[in-house]
């Protein structure tokens, strides 16, 4: 009688595990041409961009979403087994970091050197910038005007005491920016600038960019740092009075007669142990495509890599900008004492 | 005691083997992870001592402490009313209590700041009807806040266990006390209170496991507590190491809190008889008196459930046709039979564990069944970490094995799969279905057991024929409790859910951590919705 019981109890969880267990097996046999895809980004449009792709190269897209940490983590995890082919990340400082911890392979594609300028892609070629984004000053526009701006170290200056709204230092495009200072003028002024920065700040650094925005619009502050495609969203929103907001903002591209605007990179690049090499390579070639680019960069309001496609009306309304060209390799190797300084200053 | 009954060595032996065995399996990973303790934190270990740890401590210290006090104040006084008081619409409001459980606190965290952001429903309402121009804003977005939006998303956990207590054990102290002349509030205060500690004190710590493995909400409100640290050292400061090792110290600090709780509750086995699982006789108080009552079980209710679902149907409303999809549904079934098979095979194990230890004479095997509970104060994703660790070892030798002797190359077994994320999940949950499930048993007491053993039924038998339906209400409050915690859980699953599976959390995430705030509402109402189903279920067959 006890034994019947027991095995009761068994057949049970077999039951339960035989399941769960064929339905992934089916998945991992099938023997259809595909990419696999880790990728941090997840917008609507670009669903349609892969399948897009699917119709056009008769290769099926499969999509894992995490954010960039997470998904590294993973693939350093399954190692040589990584069902892995393309890692997307929403920052070159974690394209760098992905390199540097041997999770991508170098590759050489014409179609990506041409289409990709040099310093938006990895030297030797482990990963390609597909989307940039710049980090911009935007202002209220009732209380500030163009020309009280010129550069990021001008924000410490005692005038703007109180009135900058930032996020907190655990954001990356914050390190990223942090990190372009440290390359360009130097650890100790960096520690300098973010000392200022905290200084005039006008609440301790919370919520995201657009919240920084909304914060202005209320007379919290005056100016925010923020990427430029929130803007986008904000002026797109469903809610009326977050269109509001947008409305309210004028954008200002910082260091225009100096080195240019701190910009990032969205980009891909090939997984080491890439099951389909071939079909990675294809996928990220089509990304930087003129047809593709398009669709690519607007889904999120940011400016397409590839020089010969047009941008979207809205980003043209703000106007052409100088970009500083400072090889985007150095943000990754620069990100953790950016971490590291934030701290010592006390930027949360 | 027992010594008066059968005893039977190589029965107790084979029950000892298989809880070891549960236990190894589901410690694997905090094991994993407490090894890396030995070998230390990473070289920023002394920045983040020098500069931030004070931080981390007090911010972690203090939302325990805050979110404690809050909870209690906000599940036991409901649940005292609602058991003791009759009032108008008061079988309605006892189960419309719980329903913060629905609500993950990065949501609520989310709905808050939505409120009363300078384009949120305060703010308008402030602005626009009374004309003062954002004099009044209120900052939610700060350690207050965050203790606040936690409290109001957590107290049910306090308050059912409260409540459990009051309604069906606590009829006796009160006619005893009643009959000395005792009025209600003071022998609530003297006697009951003191009494229902186990139980409040059993719901606390589920609270204050929670606020110790946020993530979300401490996040995206600027406050870093420990669970942010152990995310910041490891991606921030890319040192793996160092988070292990500050998870590794959580750890340790949960279980000082679980040694703590044992022995408040000590010797003390508030065990009663039949006739203490009697219904509490309710007192109908005056009219006004009522009222008030309504309106203090309706505070929690409003502020923890009502307000953030607002915010989120309005968010809804404005995001609906971007969100909408047939995909959608699928989500949405994703999500509830993933919650479903985790939550039986945490009831499964818990009930065994629980079982196992009662009758086990050993007390090695007695503590060893309580250590699995731990999984639930470690932070999901660290959980993750470490079941793929020892797993991928595990999965990397089967695959060569399969592809050496059979030459059949097939995928992972558990790394991205379903069972791997079932593992993690019910490493993480089980604590969740084994308090109520322990609270069940200890209240049933053994008498039905001795009675049994006496007339020569044996162990699995028992176990299955009485002690289950006996258990009946724990073990379904238990799977309940699972289940909302599993469609709610989110860092865990981000890193292990398989291909082609898209959770309604995750779903979630992605639109919040793209900061389309407003986007989230769609999944969130459906998690709140799935969520809502069990409880409304149980409170039918509570009051049954």
């Amino acid at each position: 009688m006890k034994k019947y019981s027991v095995a009761k109890l068994c057949l049970l969880v077999l039951l339960l595990n035989s399941c769960t267990t064929n339905s992934n097996k089916g998945e991992a046999q099938k023997q259809q041409q595909e990419v696999n895809l880790y990728t941090h980004r997840h917008y609507a449009p670009d669903q349609e961009l892969f399948a897009q792709f699917e119709k056009e190269f008769g290769i099926k897209v499969n999509v894992v979403n995490a954010s960039a940490d997470e998904l590294m983590l993973k693939m350093e995890n399954e190692g040589v087994q990584s069902p892995a082919d393309v890692l997307i990340t929403v920052d070159a400082g974690r394209l760098q970091r992905a390199k540097e911890k041997d999770l991508l392979q170098s590759i050489s594609s014409e179609i990506l050197t041409s289409n990709v300028p040099d310093h938006l892609r990895d030297v030797d070629g482990h990963w390609f910038g597909l989307t940039k984004r710049s980090r911009v000053i935007v202002y209220a526009k009732d209380r500030v005007t163009k020309d009280q701006l010129s550069t990021y170290e001008a924000l410490t200056e005692d005038q703007w005491l109180g009135k900058i709204l930032i996020r907190s230092s655990g954001n990356i495009y914050n390190q990223s920016l942090m990190a372009s200072m440290i390359a360009n003028l130097g650890e100790e002024a960096a520690a300098q600038w973010a000392a200022g920065i905290l200084k005039n700040m006008a609440r301790s650094p919370k919520g995201s960019d657009r919240d920084q925005m909304k914060a202005v619009a209320a007379g919290l502050g005056d100016l925010a740092i923020v990427n430029t495609y929130y803007v986008g969203k904000l002026l797109t929103s469903p809610d009326s009075m977050e269109r509001a907001v947008g409305q309210q903002m004028g954008i200002f591209f910082p260091n225009q007669e100096g080195r240019g605007t701190h910009i990032n990179v969205s980009g891909a690049g090939v997984a080491k142990y890439a099951p389909n090499k071939a079909n990675a390579i294809k996928f990220i070639e089509f990304l930087s495509s003129e047809a593709a680019q398009e669709i690519f960069s607007s889904s999120n309001f940011e400016y397409p890599v590839n020089p010969k496609v047009k941008i979207s009306p809205l980003l043209q309304s703000w106007g052409a900008f100088k970009e500083d060209k400072l090889s985007l390799s150095t943000l990754g190797a620069l990100n953790k004492s950016a971490v590291l300084l934030f701290d010592q200053v006390g930027w949360k | 005691m027992f010594s008066f009954f059968y005893y039977n060595a190589k029965i107790d032996k084979k029950w000892s083997l298989l809880t070891i065995a549960i236990v190894l399996l589901l410690g694997a990973p905090l094991l994993t992870i407490l090894l890396k303790l030995f070998s230390g934190p990473g070289e920023s270990w002394a920045h983040i001592k020098e500069y931030l740890l004070l931080d981390y401590l007090f911010n972690s210290l203090f939302l325990m402490v805050a979110c404690s006090i809050f909870t209690l104040i906000l599940g036991v006084i409901p649940a005292w009313l609602v058991s003791a008081y009759s009032f108008p619409f008061r079988k309605l409001l006892q189960w419309l209590l719980i329903l913060p459980l629905a609500f993950p606190n990065y949501l609520t965290a989310y709905a808050y700041a939505g409120l009363f952001d300078y384009s949120g429903i305060y703010e308008r309402m402030m602005v626009q009807i009374f004309n003062l121009d954002h004099i009044s804003h209120i900052d939610i977005m700060g350690i207050w806040g965050l203790a606040w939006v936690m409290s109001f998303s957590l107290y049910p956990y306090v308050y059912l266990s409260a409540r459990s207590f009051f309604s069906h054990q606590s009829h006796r102290q009160m006619s005893a006390a009643k009959v000395l002349g005792a009025g209600r509030f003071k022998a609530f205060y003297s006697i009951v209170l003191p009494l229902a500690r186990p139980a409040v004190v059993g719901g606390l710590l589920l609270v204050v496991m929670e606020v110790l493995g946020d993530y979300g909400s401490a996040y995206y409100y600027g406050v870093s507590t420990y669970t942010t640290a152990i995310f910041r050292s490891w991606f921030a400061l890319e040192e793996p190491e160092t988070a292990v090792y500050l998870s590794a110290q959580l750890c340790m600090f949960i279980l000082f809190l679980i040694v703590m709780e044992r022995s408040l509750r000590g010797e003390k086995k508030y065990q009663f008889n039949s006739e203490g699982s009697q219904q509490l006789i309710k007192k109908t108080p005056k009219s006004h008196i009522q009222a008030m009552f309504m309106v203090v079980t309706i505070i929690p209710i409003s502020l923890g459930f009502i307000l953030p679902l607002i915010q989120m149907i309005y968010w809804a409303s404005i995001t609906f046709h971007e969100v909408w999809s047939t995909s959608f549904l699928s989500i949405v079934w994703s999500s509830f039979y993933l919650s479903m098979i985790t939550a039986f095979i945490c009831i499964c194990i818990s009930f065994f564990l629980i079982y196992a230890a009662k009758w086990s004479r050993s007390l090695i095997i007695q503590r060893l069944s309580t250590l699995p509970i731990l999984g639930y104060a470690v932070p999901g994703v660290v959980i993750a970490v470490g079941i793929m660790i020892p797993t991928l070892i595990f999965d990397k030798w089967l695959v060569n094995m399969t592809q050496y002797y059979l030459n059949w190359s097939m995928g992972f077994l558990i790394n991205g799969t379903i069972i791997g994320l079932i593992f993690a999940y019910s490493v993480r949950f089980l604590a969740v279905a084994y308090h109520p499930i322990e609270a069940s048993i200890q209240k049933i007491g053994m008498r039905f057991e001795q009675a049994a053993q006496m007339l020569g039924v044996q162990r699995w038998k028992r176990m299955l024929q009485i002690n289950i339906p006996l258990n009946k209400l724990g073990l379904l409050s238990g799977a309940l409790l699972v289940f909302v915690d599993t469609m709610k859980e989110l860092p865990l699953t981000l890193l292990l859910k398989p291909y082609g599976i898209m959770t309604l959390s995750v779903k979630a995430f992605e639109y919040a951590s793209d900061e389309r705030i407003s986007e989230t509402a769609l999944p969130a109402l459906f998690i709140i919705m799935t969520g809502l189903i069990p409880i409304f279920l149980l409170s039918r067959m509570m009051n049954a």
